[in-house]
């Protein structure tokens, strides 16, 4: 009998507070004022074909997509185009929007023909349509998913991401129990348009009833595999998830293609059933609405430009946000305002009490190696940080910076309550300037 | 213990020694025969010694290593004099001739002081200007000003930018060499170097649009095109919404200074409190 080795289990098992994981997603009304910026996604910014004064439906092409990495917008209420002009984005930029004020009689625009098996079509055909469809990736890295559709290496395996690590979001969870037939759909319309072997589902062990459902499922269509993984943070990573679930590990600096493996989040996987199935283009999203100041935590069905302030309006706040975040309490972005709209990467809306914020409160290192042990890319997170803190960034690059993949562990971890994750970001940016004006010299 | 054994002991010592005495000083005489170490020594010292690394070596003893070398002139160091530089020519032999540099100062594009451009959220974080401009850009209301937090300072190794009451970098001119390394660190393009002769700067580096502008600060420019306009030498350019100076063709005639609508447009020198024509 020989010793087997085991990998260790990455990341760290922490408070999931997923209370919303029982409520069922609602659709959210439209408001009257809806903002569409035309950068929604990762790559070129979308180009305005509308002008104002239009009357646009749901569904008509606001903004066409500008080379092929990038993506186009469409209208998620019929109405005016009010106007064209600079509004502030959840990045803390001032991006390019388009203005629709909804008129509420929710015409919609003439819609392609729905494709009933998406076998029946060419791979092509399918990548066109969810190209069309201005779909990005969901799960909040916003990469245009027809890309990911068009790999330039072979692929043999599908992993359909359903982990939702991050704690608090629910929305990927509940896409998983009630758009069953829609999952069903896309995953066999990705694996027939990268021609894939297999579709691998990877759930995280929390949600034993998503679990359950697909394994039953699995069982009749034979067509995908289920893996339940560790219910700890980040799994849903892909630098991690891809690991995991397939054993394959992706280099250094290249993506999960390089192992021929393509990763898409589940409400990712729904919108592109969505769009071929019934041709309705990516419009609306799942988000899941929560923090303290919130009255009652919810998953919501928001249409894409709602901002904020009408989101919070509607599930009702229970006193004045200290801060509110986009996407989940370890990755998601501050935003500087209630102004932002919900764009098409928003899988969580937090607005957060002063009781539930972080002060920093740094003391000396004390070279424990928490960091160390946490990190999921491997990395030491405490010489990273103090290097990019004294501006030593060649150095912090040697022992890997860029390899960050910003989860916040090592932040999290912290006895010693130093921004790690914030001072190892801002080096890595530095890197990838320096990096960048290299190149163009 | 006999006689003859501390004989042969002292003997064999002194012998030993004397060796090895002749073996160091044949070695020393070998490597330091050039006299090259004199020559980095000298030229250390001709440097201007501040270490700052703005010449891309790790600091003025690489310089003088890279100058006796003949791998770098002494125009490569970005800070030093005119007198350094001809001091530095001479030693090497070289010709001085054709020392043509004009004095650089670090000049900062942004009025934006705390009672004038308004923040419009708490930031908490790494007190960086590169770290907070990562989190949702910051906490001033316009995205393109100084952030405040005083990396430009921290990075001079002259100790000639200071971080005022106002919430904005001062540079003290007389200690500025023209380095660039507070250029490189913000994370803005805020702060930057210039000509010191140029006197005419547009306060702002905000590209957007007018009303964007205003809605964030009382003296950005808002892209009117005024500056443009009463130019009579044609020195100002419309970027986008931002007015760009040409120093080449402005003579500092203060036209554009006095009808700027919201105060972007300055004379730097004017503000400093120096007459007009003086310096040069």
């Amino acid at each position: 009998m020989g010793w087997r080795v085991w990998e260790r289990r990455k990341g760290v098992a922490m408070a999931h507070d997923k209370e919303t994981a029982g409520d069922p997603v609602r659709p959210l009304d439209p408001p009257p004022l809806l903002r569409f910026p035309v950068q929604q996604h990762q790559g070129k910014p979308a180009v305005p074909v509308v002008k104002r004064g239009d009357e646009v439906r749901i569904g008509t092409l606001l903004a066409r997509a500008d080379g092929p990495i990038s993506a186009p917008v469409h209208s998620s209420v019929s109405g005016k185009v009010k106007a064209i002009e600079p509004v502030l984005h959840p990045w803390g930029i001032w991006s390019m929007a388009i203005i629709v004020e909804n008129d509420g009689e929710d015409r919609w625009e003439e819609l392609p023909p729905g494709i009933k098996d998406p076998e029946s079509v060419s791979p092509e055909v399918i990548r066109q349509r969810v190209q069309e469809a201005g779909i990005v990736g969901m799960g909040g890295a916003m990469f245009p998913a027809a890309v990911k559709l068009a790999p330039s290496t072979p692929i043999d395996t599908v992993v359909i991401n359903g982990c939702e690590c991050e704690p608090v979001l629910t929305c990927d969870h509940r896409t998983m129990l009630e758009r069953t037939d829609a999952l069903l759909y896309g995953m066999r319309a990705i694996r027939h348009a990268v021609g894939a072997k297999r579709v691998i589902l990877a759930i995280e062990a929390n949600k034993g009833d998503a679990i359950r459902l697909y394994r039953e499922l699995a069982n009749v269509y034979r067509d995908f595999e289920v893996r339940a993984l560790p219910a700890r943070y980040p799994y849903g990573g892909e630098r991690v998830l891809v690991p995991a679930v397939t054993g394959r590990k992706i280099p250094p600096g290249r993506y999960p293609d390089s192992v021929g493996v393509v990763v898409h989040n589940v409400a990712t996987v729904a919108a592109i059933a969505d769009a071929l199935r019934d041709g309705i283009p990516l419009i609306r999203r799942p988000v899941t609405v929560a923090g303290a100041a919130v009255a009652k935590p919810c998953n919501l069905m928001i249409p894409i430009g709602t901002p904020l302030e009408d989101v919070l309006k509607a599930v009702g706040l229970r006193e004045r946000p200290r801060e509110i975040v986009m996407g989940g309490p370890m990755m998601g972005i501050t935003v500087a305002s209630d102004d932002v709209p919900v764009i098409k990467g928003t899988s969580g809306v937090l607005a957060r009490t002063e009781a539930e914020l972080h002060h920093f409160r740094e003391s000396a290192c004390l070279r424990c190696g928490r960091c160390v042990d946490a990190c999921p890319a491997g990395l030491m997170p405490t010489m990273l940080a103090r290097l990019s803190s004294r501006g030593l960034f060649d150095k912090a690059d040697e022992l890997g910076a860029t390899e960050c993949m910003e989860c916040g562990l090592c932040s999290y971890v912290c006895p010693a309550d130093l921004p790690l994750t914030q001072l190892i970001r801002m080096g890595k940016r530095e890197i990838i300037k320096k990096a960048r004006a290299g190149r163009g010299a | 213990m006999s006689m003859t054994t501390i004989v042969a002991a002292t003997a064999g010592m002194v012998g030993l020694s004397s060796l090895l005495g002749a073996v160091l000083y044949t070695m020393a005489k070998k490597t330091q025969g050039d006299g090259s170490d004199e020559k980095i020594e000298l030229l250390t010292n001709l440097l201007p010694g501040n270490n700052c690394g703005a010449c891309g070596m790790a600091g003025c003893a690489a310089m003088a290593e890279a100058l006796a070398r003949g791998e770098a002139v002494p125009q490569h160091c970005p800070v030093a004099t005119i007198a350094q530089i001809e001091a530095l020519s001479q030693a090497l032999g070289l010709s001085n001739g054709n020392v043509n540099r004009t004095r650089r100062v670090a000049r900062v594009r942004c009025g934006g002081t705390r009672g004038l451009a308004p923040r419009r959220a708490d930031y908490e974080g790494v007190l960086d200007c590169r770290a907070a401009d990562l989190v949702g850009k910051g906490t001033k209301a316009c995205v393109f000003g100084c952030l405040g937090l005083g990396t430009c300072a921290r990075v001079c190794p002259f100790g000639a930018i200071t971080m005022g009451e106002d919430g904005l970098p001062h540079v003290n001119e007389n200690l500025c060499t023209g380095c660039a390394l507070c250029e490189a660190a913000c994370p803005r393009g805020v702060i930057a170097v210039f000509d010191a002769s140029q006197e005419i700067f547009v306060r702002c580096v905000s590209t957007a649009p007018g009303k964007q502008v205003r809605s964030v600060c009382e003296v950005g420019c808002i892209g009117c095109g005024i500056c443009v306009r009463v130019c009579e030498e044609g020195a100002v350019e419309m970027l986008g919404h931002l007015a760009v100076v040409d120093p080449d063709r402005c003579t500092a005639c203060g036209k554009c200074v006095e009808k700027c609508p919201t105060d972007a447009m300055r004379n730097i020198l004017v503000d400093a409190g120096v007459a007009v024509g003086v310096a040069s």
